[in-house]
Order: C-alpha cells, then structure tokens, then sequence
C-alpha cells in the first residue's frame, strides 16, 4: 500500500526556517500538488509567500498542533482539524507554529489547468546540498529538474549558483545568462546573491 | 488526521494513525472504517492531466441530505444551481432525476433522465445496465 506517516517522509529544512515533507514527490502524485511542512529552526511553518507566479489557488490544514497563519497581514490561530483557503493567488501568506508539534498539509492548483509539478520542487530538494558544500549532487538535482522542465529560470538559476559554488565559472556564467533570459526579474536577485559573488565581477555576468 | 482508521486498498489492509497518507491510484478500490469515535480523514484527489471540475457527488450527497431532511424544494436549488453552472455535465441531471423520484415526482425525474440521455447516452446507459443486471 502507498502509505506513509507525515513523520516519515523526508524533513528538508530550507533556510527560511521552514522544514518541507514532499508529499507529492514522495507518492509520484502527477494529478495535484499536495505537500506538508513542519516547524524549523526559526518556528516557522510556511514560508511568508504569494501565488502571484503559479495562480494557485490553495488550502492549508493543521494536521496537529497549532498554528499563527498570517493571510494579508491578518493573524488567524487554528489547531489541529482547522483549515484555511486562500483563493487569491496575491495574497501573502505564511505561517509560525505555536507548538513544537505543529504539521500543515497543503494543498492547490490553477483554476481551468491541469496541474503541473511547480519549479520549486526540483529546486528545494538542492538547497540542503548547496548549504552543505555538496555541489555535485545540487547540480545532479537540478539538471534533473531541468529535464522535466527545460528552460525553466529558477532551476537554471539555482544551477547557476551551484556552479558558481563549486568554482565552474563558465557553466555559471552560460546557466545565469539563460535563467535570466527565461525570466529576466531573477537579474534583481542575481545582483547581490552571495552564492554568485565568484562570477560577478567576470564582463559576462550579465548586468541588463 | 484525527483518531485512527483501517484502510483497505486493493486487497491489502493497513492501520492508519492520525498524520499518516494514503495514495490510491484511480483504478484501484479503497474503502477505510473509524477505529476510534471521532476519526477525520482528508481527501483530495484530481485527474492527471486534466483541469479540475467536481465531479458532482458532493452536491448531489448535499441535495440528498436535504431531500432526507424533508426540505425538498431546497434539495431540488441545490441541484438547479450546479446544473446552471455546468449544464455539460450529464450526471447532475441524472442525480437530480433520481431525487426527483425519490421524492415521488415522476414526470420531473423522467424530464431530467431525458436531459442526462441527451448529454450522454453511453454513460446513462452503463447506468441503466448495472441497475438491470
């Protein structure tokens, strides 16, 4: 049977503070988006972030504990059985935990689409590896992710940035020149994101 | 999510505590009894490859419930509002025709079994060949 407890699947922890189960990937589930998270080292549960990029509607339960929600800077404590919906893709959201034991499930889509996986989650599975020195394996993710979305500007980006980590200048500088021509808004971030600082001064780094 | 259940998927049984997930693809059985008074279990589920649109049974077990309940009229808006919505779908005039002949109103129920026939003949007729055996 495909069963797990939300204990067992794989705790990443994000530099948020946040620590991300993957429940879709853990299942293979490709029909919704579907994933749970407890509290990390800060107390956070869900990152402070909008849907503004994937219009997902979405819908949170604590599935133990209790929990501050802050939707468009209202705070709402739920416990564990409550949920919350935010339908407003713009909308900022995010969450603490009010004890230890806290878990949310969450879940959404796109209205009218089918759902399709989102970049972030090829991309956070690399971030314990880059904070770890582990490049190669941050690289291997990445391009993993790649393949299932070519061209996609975040990966390109985090890839970027694990190249640039490991000392491959080159590869860096081709990656970030095409996640920034995928989505030229990650040029902002490009700016001053220390796991760069290697190539930045390099004419290539790409400044427009 | 809360209390503890036995489910069953496929022929295989299993006891599921508060916090454990259970993914069942389409094709495959499932059923799952409360092993403690007071056992929740959350569900959500979707097509691959398709947009999402409600299948229809959560209006039609609103509208049954209200039917139950003896509040006809206000089972019969439920069922009008959804069908206002989604006037493609074939199985909400079809439910909607089995409340209406549950409740005794032939002539409705056979007006919206006509409309379902209408919307989709294959599937109603599956219907009406599981009914007859």
């Amino acid at each position: 049977m495909n069963l797990a407890h939300v204990d067992g699947l794989d705790a990443i922890e994000l530099p948020e503070g946040f620590v991300w189960r993957p429940v879709r990937r853990y299942f293979g589930i490709q029909a919704f988006g579907v994933n749970a998270y407890t509290p990390g080292a800060s107390g956070r549960v869900v990152e402070e972030h909008t849907e503004d990029s994937l219009g997902h509607e979405e819908i949170y339960l604590v599935l133990r504990g209790r929990v501050r929600f802050t939707i468009d800077g209202d705070e709402h404590d739920l416990s564990a059985g409550q949920l919350v919906f935010v339908r407003d893709p713009s909308l900022r959201r995010g969450a603490v935990a009010l004890s230890d034991d806290a878990a949310v499930l969450a879940t959404g889509g796109k209205p009218g689409r089918p759902h399709e996986i989102s970049a972030w989650e090829y991309s956070f599975p690399a971030v314990p590896h880059l904070q770890a020195g582990r490049y190669e394996e941050a690289k291997r993710l990445l391009l993993e992710g790649l393949e299932a979305k070519p061209g996609d500007g975040a990966i390109l980006y985090n890839l970027a940035c694990a190249e640039a980590l490991a000392g491959e200048q080159d590869e860096a500088l081709g990656h970030l020149a095409s996640a920034v021509a995928a989505d030229p808004h990650l040029l902002e971030t490009a700016r001053t994101d220390e796991d760069l600082a290697s190539i930045r001064d390099d004419p290539r780094f790409p400044h427009k | 999510m809360r209390g503890r259940a036995t489910f069953t998927v496929g022929d295989e049984q299993s006891e599921a505590p508060a916090g454990t997930l259970v993914f069942v693809p389409a094709e495959v059985f499932r059923t799952a009894v409360a092993e403690e008074d007071g056992t929740l279990v959350f569900v959500v589920g979707a097509t691959v490859g398709e947009a999402f649109a409600g299948g229809g049974w959560d209006t039609f077990a609103v509208a049954d419930g209200l039917r139950q309940a003896g509040r006809v009229d206000e089972s019969r808006a439920v069922m009008r509002k959804e069908m206002e919505a989604r006037p493609e779908s074939w199985a909400l005039p079809y439910n909607a025709a089995c409340l209406e002949a549950l409740s005794g109103n032939a002539d409705e129920a056979l007006a919206l079994l006509r409309r379902a026939l209408e919307l989709d003949q294959t599937e109603i007729h599956k219907y009406f060949q599981e009914l007859l055996g």
